[in-house]
């Protein structure tokens, strides 16, 4: 990752279940989306955000510090639609 | 050709028709045996090329699967965990993995499969928290569908010819959806019951289902020619060409009886002798009242609503309950609709809330009233939502599981503090709503002459009667064969129901399993039940049954099998009886 150019920012995850399997199914689809490379960190923990099984294994309970990394040509859009998914609770 | 054996098997009935057609044996044990190789340079190309294919495959068996679904209207939760499934065969951290494994391991695609899974695997179950831990399942799910592809066990099971009879140990949700419904013409199971998935997804898609056929699976070879019957729960393996000759005759029959049926549900049942039998319908989701409707039911006899806290994960709001019973109350109305207020196991509700109860035996535990009782500010809002919803159709409230008197005045105290906040903030609803029991804890039908006194209407929920008063617990292979529905004490506990309903002036409904099942209609009615409530598919069956009896009969019926004293003893004369009265429904059986 180009880590000069690369878009980042801090969530916190907000609801019940947390990163569950219905809610890293639906950050990996919107993830997807988009061309860009894609990372979610906690911790010392990185997972690809097109990864739903990625996602899974840094077990992102509710209450938990995320960064979501974004590096690409569609940055913009893609940090914003994430973070906004995440904020809202993956529509729970 | 070697003369072939002719077996009978015998199974639960869990989904009624006959079908004749070839055994198509899909094995759905998991795979413990594969092939584990390395592979020389050159064989990489082919190794990934496989691999592909396996993945490919496996997108396209769940995606059917999924329109599968979707065309039936299955509940879609099972669709949502189809979705994952889809996403995890796309998935970078195994797809990629594998074939980085094949690649610089030089090892075939099962076992570089077997290594990514398990890397997959073990991190998931390292994670500290229970609920995102138990999703390991989908993985193995996962990862053994694209085991079996690649091993080739899979593609002979699912391309099915026309005429296919699928037998299989069992069936997932994902395994039934995944059966192309022109092909296949019945499900046979090695286990299950008839509220088992097979029979649910087989019920849907309107095709005959045998389960809990023990070992049909290894008994029948793929090929062998099979007579299904859902009717009588039998299976013939290599049928003789009488055989085949005499159930053909059976399955036109069945159909045009069912013709017959769908053509007069609508009408209304009356006895012999004059009496009109009010036969309404049971619901668990909104969507389903049209159809309960169609199939001829007057009004609904049990509405129930666990769908609502376990479609979500937060606690549905008093808004949500109210459009759910408005759209159905008002569809329904003239007809009544009776609401059950929740009737959830402490360990279901609270696991949706990400709360944890343990409990030593759950069904004796923390549910339904209970818990009601405990969370009151839960049990008031949904009182609220019944309440507006029966400004809207004739409506009526059912409490499930009282087992004594304290509970139903502590109900009903809530009720009419309910009913007063509303009154205050001058929200409409029908005030004089009735208040009905389940009578289904062997205590409630014990003092049913006590419990008469403070309530509009009974219910007897037999499915619960049942297993508390026989002390068995349905779901236990060991002792289901003690649940029996004529077992006299459960007649008797019925019977004094019944009578101290009617001293009271009360009427009584029946809305278990029993109400549905026609070889029990003389009986209910012979002991004094005023209306039933059954499934969908069982209304014209019980409508039929009841236009071909008189209630003076089904009287002199009752008090014969008082006399006797075993359920089966009991079984076989109503078999008998069934067959002078209505031979027509009951010939097939």
């Amino acid at each position: 990752m180009d880590y000069a150019a690369m878009k980042e920012e801090n969530v916190t995850i907000p609801n019940k279940l947390g990163l569950h399997a219905r809610a890293a199914a639906l950050f990996t689809k919107e993830a997807s989306a988009f061309s860009s490379r894609i990372e979610v960190i906690k911790n010392n923990m990185k997972a690809n955000g097109k990864s739903i099984m990625e996602l899974l294994t840094i077990a992102g309970v509710q209450g938990s510090q995320i960064v979501i990394r974004v590096d690409g040509d569609d940055e913009d859009q893609a940090i914003a639609a994430l973070v906004t998914l995440v904020k809202n609770g993956f529509g729970e | 050709m070697p003369q072939q054996q002719v077996h009978i098997l015998h199974g639960v009935p869990a989904s009624a028709g006959i079908a004749i057609g070839q055994a198509v044996v899909i094995d759905t044990k998991k795979i413990e045996r594969y092939p584990k190789l390395r592979v020389s340079e050159d064989r990489v190309e082919d190794e990934l090329g496989r691999f592909e294919h396996a993945v490919q495959l496996s997108q396209k068996q769940i995606t059917e699967a999924i329109h599968t679904l979707e065309a039936h209207q299955v509940i879609r939760e099972h669709i949502l965990i189809l979705e994952t499934h889809l996403l995890m065969l796309k998935d970078p951290a195994l797809v990629d993995r594998v074939k980085q494994l094949i690649t610089e391991d030089y090892i075939n695609a099962e076992w570089a499969l077997k290594i990514a899974l398990r890397e997959i695997e073990e991190a998931i179950e390292a994670i500290d928290d229970e609920y995102i831990r138990s999703r390991v399942t989908d993985t193995s799910f996962v990862g053994e569908r694209l085991l079996r592809n690649l091993v080739g066990k899979t593609t002979s099971g699912f391309h099915l010819a026309e005429n296919s009879i699928v037998v299989a140990h069992d069936l997932s949700p994902a395994d039934t959806a995944m059966l192309n419904k022109g092909m296949v013409l019945g499900f046979a199971t090695d286990v299950g019951g008839i509220t088992s998935h097979t029979a649910i997804i087989a019920h849907s898609l309107e095709i005959p289902a045998v389960v809990g056929l023990e070992n049909a699976s290894s008994l029948v070879n793929p090929g062998d020619n099979l007579i299904l019957d859902g009717i009588s729960g039998v299976v013939i393996v290599n049928p003789s060409e009488s055989q085949v000759l005499e159930y053909q005759t059976r399955a036109r029959s069945y159909l045009s009886l069912e013709l017959k049926l769908k053509e007069k549900a609508k009408e209304p049942a009356i006895t012999k002798d004059g009496k009109y039998i009010k036969v309404k319908g049971n619901l668990e989701f909104k969507e389903e009242v049209r159809t309960v409707l169609d199939h001829g039911a007057e009004g609904v006899g049990l509405y129930r609503t666990e769908f609502l806290y376990l479609v979500r994960k937060e606690i549905p709001s008093e808004q949500d309950h109210f459009e759910a019973y408005k759209s159905v109350v008002e569809t329904v109305s003239p007809f009544n609709t009776v609401i059950r207020t929740l009737d959830l196991g402490g360990d279901k509700f609270y696991s949706a809330l990400s709360r944890t109860i343990n409990e030593r035996n759950p069904v004796m535990g923390l549910r339904a009233i209970r818990l009601c009782l405990k969370e009151t500010d839960i049990f008031r809002t949904q009182l609220r939502g019944i309440l507006r919803a029966s400004h809207y159709g004739n409506t009526s409230i059912m409490f499930p599981m009282i087992s004594g008197i304290e509970e139903l005045e502590r109900a009903k105290e809530i009720l009419e503090e309910t009913k007063k906040s509303l009154s205050i903030e001058g929200i409409p609803f029908d005030e004089n709503i009735r208040v009905g029991i389940m009578v289904e804890v062997p205590s409630a039908a014990v003092i049913a002459d006590l419990l008469a006194k403070e309530v509009d209407f009974f219910s007897l929920g037999t499915n619960d009667l049942i297993q508390y008063s026989l002390a068995i617990d349905r779901g236990n292979e060991y002792v289901n064969y003690l649940y029996e529905p004529l077992h006299p004490a459960v007649l008797r506990l019925i019977q004094f129901t019944v009578d101290a309903a009617h001293n009271a002036g009360i009427p009584v409904s029946m809305c278990g399993e029993m109400a549905g099942r026609e070889i029990y209609t003389p009986i209910l009615l012979g002991m004094g039940i005023d209306s039933l409530s059954a499934n969908a598919f069982a209304i014209s069956h019980v409508k039929e049954m009841a236009r071909k009896i008189s209630i003076d009969n089904c009287k002199s019926i009752v008090s014969h099998i008082f006399e006797m004293k075993t359920a089966s003893e009991i079984y076989e004369f109503m078999s008998r009886e069934i067959m002078e009265k209505a031979r027509d429904i009951f010939e097939l059986a």
